[in-house]
């Protein structure tokens, strides 16, 4: 019986990596651009390829898994190509640009899937890096005045640099508030938010106007 | 399997009885250990991605000799490490095994020394590492042509040099601008080794 455990053990365990097809060739293409959007060259840009843990209640647990995959440098147009083999069973492909300087700040694209690639290309947003230095920090405070009312969406409008992007949206059963990013100085920033209001059963978009000065932070309180 | 050992060794002993030249298919056993440079050329991954030459061993074993043209196989591994880690992948190395049948043909030139034209066909394995983690396997097809100097040394051992060209024929699914530079290679190889038998 132990053997017979074992032996269905063995290639579920072996089943929880991230494979890879070498024969298959995926090709991940973008750039890398400032504020103004002129190139930024020699730029480090990286790929993983990541996997969630997971479990088997009782029989075992399966780590989360990330391969570092991909490395490119952006080209004198602020070009990058990367050409990875064809992962599987695995959750998400991450396309990352960070500065070692730590003078500009990161950019990730998040979730992409097989799905994403047309003819074996992906090709990623452009990463408008900005200077740290001029960027403010806006945080959202949430104020509920009416208690029929309760807030469905908060969305950022403007000169934001967005250093998360998701490239698939996140299956999520309740709303992520998003309530503290960076966002450029010297802008109007525009939040635009959704409401229902449950005695009329009624959804409303509005959008207020934020004055982003050039201070490093900047505090709001939304009442709806 | 015991029967099968003792056909073997008749088969063997009957073949190192044939010294001359005859018309009749013989089994010969020609074993052959060399180690083996390989140099990639061209405009494809493993010429430009890598590191060369790729460094490693052979084997080979002819069996079959019929008016001197002998039928054999052989078993090559060679490594060559990653250079380019953004086309193709940040990876440390590429494992190559190639699995090759070939034919050669004898030429004695004096007493000790002898020229061997071959030609060789094959499958063969790409596989990509980082440390121990596998990247995948690439595999296709190898066709080559090669020259093999034998040099005798006493009764049951010969050194010999090999130098072959090969064409790689590689799987690969990709973009078009990027088909032919993972879907073939050309490699010229060096060996240096010994001949048993």
């Amino acid at each position: 019986m132990k053997k017979l455990f074992l032996l269905l053990l063995v290639p579920l365990l072996f089943g929880c990596d991230i494979q890879y097809d070498g024969n298959t060739k995926l090709v991940i293409k973008g750039s890398v651009v400032d504020r103004n959007n002129n190139p930024i060259i020699n730029k480090a840009v990286n790929l993983y390829v990541s996997r969630d843990g997971g479990s088997i209640p009782f029989i075992f647990y399966i780590p989360s898994e990330t391969n570092y995959i991909g490395k490119a440098t952006t080209d004198s147009n602020g070009n990058y190509v990367m050409v990875i083999p064809q992962p599987s069973n695995f959750s998400e492909i991450i396309v990352e640009t960070n500065d070692e300087s730590n003078q500009l700040n990161g950019k990730q694209f998040r979730n992409i899937y097989l799905s994403n690639f047309t003819n074996f290309q992906f090709t990623a947003p452009t990463s408008n890096l900005y200077l740290k230095s001029n960027l403010a920090s806006l945080t959202v405070n949430l104020n509920n005045i009416n208690s029929t009312t309760e807030l469905l969406k908060l969305e950022y409008i403007g000169n934001i640099p967005n250093e998360i992007e998701l490239i698939n949206p996140l299956v999520e059963d309740y709303p992520n508030f998003i309530q503290n990013i960076n966002v450029a100085k010297n802008q109007t920033v525009i939040l635009q938010y959704k409401t229902i209001n449950h005695s009329t059963n009624v959804t409303a978009t509005n959008q207020v106007n934020i004055t982003i000065d050039n201070s490093n932070s900047v505090n709001y309180t939304l009442n709806y | 399997m015991k029967r099968i050992y003792l056909v073997l060794i008749i088969v063997f002993q009957l073949g190192f009885g044939q010294n001359k030249e005859s018309n009749r298919i013989e089994f010969v056993a020609d074993l052959r250990l060399a180690v083996k440079s390989n140099y990639f050329f061209g405009d494809n991954y493993l010429a430009k991605g890598h590191i060369n030459p790729a460094m490693g061993a052979t084997f080979n074993f002819n069996f079959i000799e019929y008016k001197k043209i002998r039928l054999g196989f052989s078993f090559e591994k060679s490594t060559l490490h990653v250079e380019d880690y953004s086309i193709g992948g940040n990876i440390d190395k590429s494992n190559i095994t190639v699995y090759n049948s070939n034919l050669s043909y004898q030429i004695p030139t004096t007493t000790k020394l002898s020229f061997e034209p071959t030609i060789f066909y094959g499958q063969l394995f790409i596989k990509q590492k980082n440390g121990s983690k596998n990247y995948g396997v690439q595999d296709g097809n190898d066709l080559g042509i090669g020259v093999c100097i034998k040099y005798k040394l006493n009764k049951s051992i010969q050194a010999y040099s090999d130098v072959a060209f090969s064409h790689y024929f590689l799987t690969a699914n990709t973009t078009q601008e990027f088909e032919n530079y993972f879907n073939s290679s050309n490699c010229l190889s060096l060996s240096l080794g010994c001949k048993f038998f």
